[in-house]
C-alpha cells in the first residue's frame, strides 16, 4: 500500500565550481538547493513527504548526507569529510513523496538548481538525466526469462 | 533462544526517515565495542540506495536486497540472503537488517523463520520518531499499528527535538497498541544508552 504511495524518484546531480570551495560552503549551497526543492513540493498540500534524502559524495570515503521529512523541519545534514577545499561533488537524491509525478519533481529540482547557479558562486549544476532511474527500471531479468531470485517466470507487472 | 549458535537477527523497523540507519550505525559501533561481528542487510526502495552507499563509504560491507524490485517478492531474496550468510560465516554474532521504511514488517518474518529462526528470536526494534506522531496517526494507521504490534521494543528517538510530553505521548501510543511494550528514549546523535546496550547485547547469553 505505502510502497505505491511513496514511489522513489532518484536523481543524480553533478555540481562543479570554478574555484575550490570549502566543504561548509558546499554544505550550505546544497542545503539551499534542497530547501527550495522541498518548499516547492510542499506548496501542494496533497504531497506528503515520506523522506527526501541525499548523499553528496566528495570522494570514495567523504560525503555529506542530507535528510528531510517535512517542510517545517530543517534539513538535517551530516558532514563526514576530512577534506576541505573541493570543486566537484556528485550527489544522489532519493525523493519519496506521495502524489507527485517524477516529471514534476524533476522540474522543481531543476528550478532550485538554476536558482543556486544564479546566486553567483560560479557553480555549474547538472542533473544527469539518462541516469535518472525509477522503480520501473529496477528489474534484473527480462520479461521472458526466469527470475534469478525466485526461479519462476513472472511478468514485471506481477 | 537461538539454536546452533545462529547469529541473532536484529530488525530495525520504522517509517521512512524515522532513524533506522542512524540506529543501525550506532548498533554496529556498539557491537564492535563488545567485539561482536555483524552482517548488514539493507533494503531500500529506489534503484540507487543512499544508505548502502553511505555504509560502503564508511567502510562497511553491505548486502543489498534488490532494491525496489517490484517483480520479485522481497521474501525470497531475504531468505536467500540470510541463508547465504549462515552458510558462509561461522563466526557471525548478529545480522542487522534495515528493511525499507514502507515495508510491512510482517512480510519479512516468514523469510526469517524459513531460515530456522523462531519468531520470538527476532529482535525487532521499532524506531518511533516522535516528531511525526501526527503524521503517523493521520496517514499510517495500519502500517504503524502492525509495526508496533510486531516489535519487541520501541526506541523513541529524536528526544532532543521534542518536548518531554511529546516523548511520553509516543510511549503511551506504543503501549496502547501493545500493552507492556518497553520503550527506550534516546537521542541517536549521542551514544546508545547503556540500559539499551545491555538489553540488546546481553540478550544472546540467555
Ligand atoms: N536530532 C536527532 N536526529 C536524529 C535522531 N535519530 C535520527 N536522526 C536524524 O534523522 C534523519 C533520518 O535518519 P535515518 O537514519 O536516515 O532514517 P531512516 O529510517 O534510515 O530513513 P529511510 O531509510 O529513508 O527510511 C537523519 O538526518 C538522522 O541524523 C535523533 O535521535 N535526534
Ligand atoms: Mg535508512
Amino acid at each position: 500500500m505505502y510502497q505505491e504511495e511513496f514511489l522513489p524518484v532518484v536523481f543524480k546531480v553533478e555540481l562543479r565550481s570554478e574555484q575550490c570551495l570549502s566543504v561548509e560552503k558546499w554544505q550550505k549551497l546544497i542545503n539551499t538547493i534542497l530547501r527550495s526543492y522541498v518548499d516547492d513540493i510542499s506548496k501542494n498540500e496533497e504531497c506528503l513527504i515520506g523522506h527526501i534524502k541525499a548523499l553528496a559524495e566528495i570522494d570514495k570515503a567523504n560525503f555529506i548526507k542530507y535528510s528531510c521529512i517535512n517542510d517545517l523541519n530543517h534539513i538535517n545534514s551530516e558532514v563526514h569529510c576530512k577534506q576541505n577545499n573541493i570543486n566537484k561533488i556528485n550527489m544522489i537524491i532519493n525523493s519519496l513523496v506521495s502524489n507527485i509525478s517524477e516529471n514534476e519533481s524533476c522540474q522543481f529540482l531543476e528550478k532550485s538548481c538554476l536558482l543556486a547557479e544564479k546566486a553567483g558562486d560560479q557553480i555549474n549544476i547538472e542533473i544527469v538525466k539518462n541516469e535518472k532511474i525509477t522503480i520501473k527500471k529496477t528489474h534484473h531479468h527480462k520479461e521472458n526469462e526466469v527470475c534469478p531470485i525466485c526461479g519462476e517466470h513472472h511478468l514485471h507487472k506481477d | 533462544m537461538i539454536k546452533n549458535n545462529r547469529p541473532e537477527v536484529i530488525l530495525f523497523t520504522g517509517f521512512l526517515g524515522s532513524g533506522k540507519t542512524t540506529m543501525l550505525l550506532k548498533t554496529i559501533e556498539m557491537a564492535s565495542v563488545y567485539q561482536k561481528k555483524c552482517a548488514i542487510i539493507i533494503n531500500e526502495i529506489g534503484e540507487v540506495g543512499i544508505d548502502n552507499r553511505q555504509m560502503r563509504m564508511l567502510g562497511y560491507d553491505v548486502l543489498d536486497l534488490f532494491g525496489g524490485c517490484v517483480c520479485c517478492t522481497m521474501k525470497v531474496t531475504l531468505e536467500a540472503t540470510i541463508n547465504h550468510l549462515l552458510e558462509n560465516n561461522d563466526d557471525l554474532d548478529y545480522i542487522l537488517f534495515e528493511p525499507s521504511g514502507v515495508a510491512d514488517p510482517l512480510a519479512l518474518y516468514e523469510a526469517i523463520t524459513n531460515c530456522g529462526y523462531a519468531e520470538s528470536d527476532i529482535q525487532n526494534i521499532f524506531i518511533f520518531d516522535p516528531t511525526r506522531i501526527d503524521f503517523y496517526q493521520k496517514h499510517l494507521k495500519t502500517l504503524f499499528w502492525d509495526s508496533v504490534n510486531l516489535a519487541k521494543y520501541v526506541v523513541i528517538n529524536k528526544i532532543d527535538e521534542v518536548s518531554k510530553e511529546r516523548t511520553e505521548e509516543a510511549a503511551e501510543m506504543a503501549a496502547s497498541i501493545k500493552p507492556g511494550i518497553k520503550s527506550f528514549k534516546m537521542n541517536l546523535n549521542n551514544e546508545l544508552t547503556s540500559e539499551f546496550s545491555q538489553y540488546l547485547m546481553g540478550k544472546e547469553v540467555s
